[in-house]
């Protein structure tokens, strides 16, 4: 063809190979989503060991702060009645009164019986938190928390939910095989390195979960769109600090929704890739630390920092085995 | 001479099908954690398995929803428990408050449950039932139920403030006793 002719690409050859394109663009992305989403890398057992550490030490906090009036939050005549309180839980889900019925039968009261399920609850969360018979110990523990949040239905709110999904995990996950009594006692005793990863990669989506329908929830109302959440939940009677000056400065509440929204939605994406994964672990570290600062919800915020970074906090790890041949088991 | 840095040793390889059924119950659970925020139900709760998956999900937290202030902020509630003394001839009020933020959260949950209108009359039996044990004298008692009423921010620069209001009113007497009150 002589020089300077223009030759005009026939229109076919430039969809088939924007088609072409798009289609190495998707199966790249496939590809990246599949390696560091779906596929299990060899893990050591320590992001599981925060768990397993950080829970039951909010957990006991948490105890003690209400201890002084455990009766009224979860008797059977308490502020609200067993009555109630049954019919806001499933039938087969473990309650106080289950023991307490234990309890009339040697001639125990009720008043003690929770008193004495109390201090068990406190006891196998300290032995769960410094890892010794891990599993058995989780399993009373959930149990026990489990029949605490059922008594006392009418009054437990997001933090104690999360801590049951974070007390669950400590049992069927292998908590206990690393920073733990039991890991001490049995160095040479280790879960396999996939045993870790697939329980890491459950909390992982779990917590992707959490975030993306909070967020669309949030963003499906007006509030959240206009700064009126942010103000609302602010100017309450028991908030620590005086937030009636953010009339005056509506766009600083609306920015403050806008962050909120961005940063649970974008969760589920953006805490996958390398590049963003711990900025948006501060950003989630900024939101969680202003609710606990402003809005009071400490206990809520300990606890899902601690899944946050049990989740997704890249831990160098210390020295796994990479060798596939020594591995036997499947992808 | 240099000695051999000793293996952990790891669990006997287990077979493949146990991985996959590890994985399966994984992907399981994740599946019923997606319908628990979605506030899906995979089966109906009157057949067996349908009972069986919800109280795996009460179990496990995986029925949980995650609509934390959502769609918007829901305004507060008290309860304002009101009692007549005929002793001395006049009425008692008391707030429940607790002694710390955690037991405040706990009471003001409590008193969020007159949000759904089923709960209403019982909650408020409750309430009432609580005065009687803890208060002997007190009879009738009233249990008044106030929202915290928030302006806009647009209201709030007009002038409006929020306030306490009274929703509901609920009046519960001693069965067997007939103590008049003014």
């Amino acid at each position: 063809m002589p020089e300077g002719v223009k030759t005009k690409v026939p229109h076919e050859s430039r969809l088939r190979s924007s088609l072409v394109a798009l289609r190495i663009t998707l199966a790249k992305v496939q590809h990246y989503i599949w390696l560091k989403c779906i596929s299990l890398q060899p893990e050591t057992a320590k992001p599981l060991a925060i768990l397993r550490i950080g829970t039951p030490c909010i957990l006991i906090a948490q105890a003690i702060s209400v201890r002084k009036y455990l009766y009224p939050l979860v008797g059977s005549l308490g502020i609200i009645q067993t009555d109630i309180t049954d019919s806001l839980t499933l039938r087969y889900v473990p309650r106080l009164e289950w023991a307490v019925r234990i309890g009339h039968k040697f001639n125990i009261s009720e008043e003690r019986v929770i008193i004495v399920c109390f201090i068990a609850y406190i006891f196998f969360l300290s032995l769960l938190a410094i890892g010794w018979k891990t599993r058995f110990t989780a399993l009373f523990a959930w149990l026990l928390h489990l029949s605490f949040n059922s008594s006392g239905a009418a009054s437990i709110y997001g933090a104690y939910e999360f801590s049951n999904i974070a007390l669950f995990y400590c049992f069927v996950m292998p908590t206990g095989s690393a920073l733990s009594i039991d890991s001490w006692l049995n160095p040479n005793k280790k879960p396999h390195p996939l045993s870790n990863a697939l329980s890491r990669r459950v909390l992982q989506w779990h917590m992707c979960i959490v975030y993306m329908f909070s967020g669309i929830e949030k963003a499906t109302g007006r509030q959240w769109w206009n700064g009126e959440a942010i103000w609302r939940a602010l100017i309450r009677e028991d908030m620590p600090f005086n937030f009636s000056w953010l009339a005056f400065v509506p766009a600083i509440a609306m920015i403050a929704c806008w962050f909120t929204l961005v940063v649970e939605i974008g969760y589920a994406v953006f805490i996958w890739m390398p590049a963003t994964r711990k900025i948006w672990l501060a950003l989630i570290t900024l939101l969680h630390a202003g609710i606990a600062i402003f809005l009071g919800l400490w206990f809520f915020s300990a606890t899902l920092l601690t899944m946050n970074y049990a989740a997704f906090y890249p831990f160098k790890e210390s020295r796994l085995i990479n060798d596939r041949s020594r591995l036997s088991m499947p992808r | 001479m240099e000695t051999e840095r000793e293996e952990p040793h790891y669990k006997p390889s287990r077979s493949p099908r146990f991985f996959l059924i590890l994985k399966s119950a994984a992907i399981l659970h994740l599946g019923l954690t997606v319908c628990g925020a979605a506030k899906l139900v995979p089966v109906p709760l009157n057949t067996r398995v349908g009972s069986a998956i919800a109280h795996y999900q009460a179990y496990s937290g995986s029925g949980n929803g995650y609509g934390f202030f959502a769609p918007g902020v829901a305004s507060p509630k008290r309860v304002m428990l009101h009692g007549y003394h005929a002793n001395k001839g006049e009425w008692a009020t008391t707030v429940e408050t607790g002694v710390s933020r955690e037991i405040e959260l706990r009471l003001s949950t409590t008193a969020g449950l007159f949000s759904q209108e089923k709960y209403h009359e019982f909650i408020a039996a409750s309430w009432a039932a609580w005065m009687f044990g803890n208060d002997p004298d007190a009879s009738p008692v009233i249990v008044e139920i106030q929202i915290y009423v928030i302006p806009t921010m647009s209201e709030f620069r007009a002038g409006e403030r929020p306030q306490w209001q009274t929703m509901e009113v609920f009046p519960f007497a001693r069965r067997s006793e007939d103590k008049g009150a003014p």
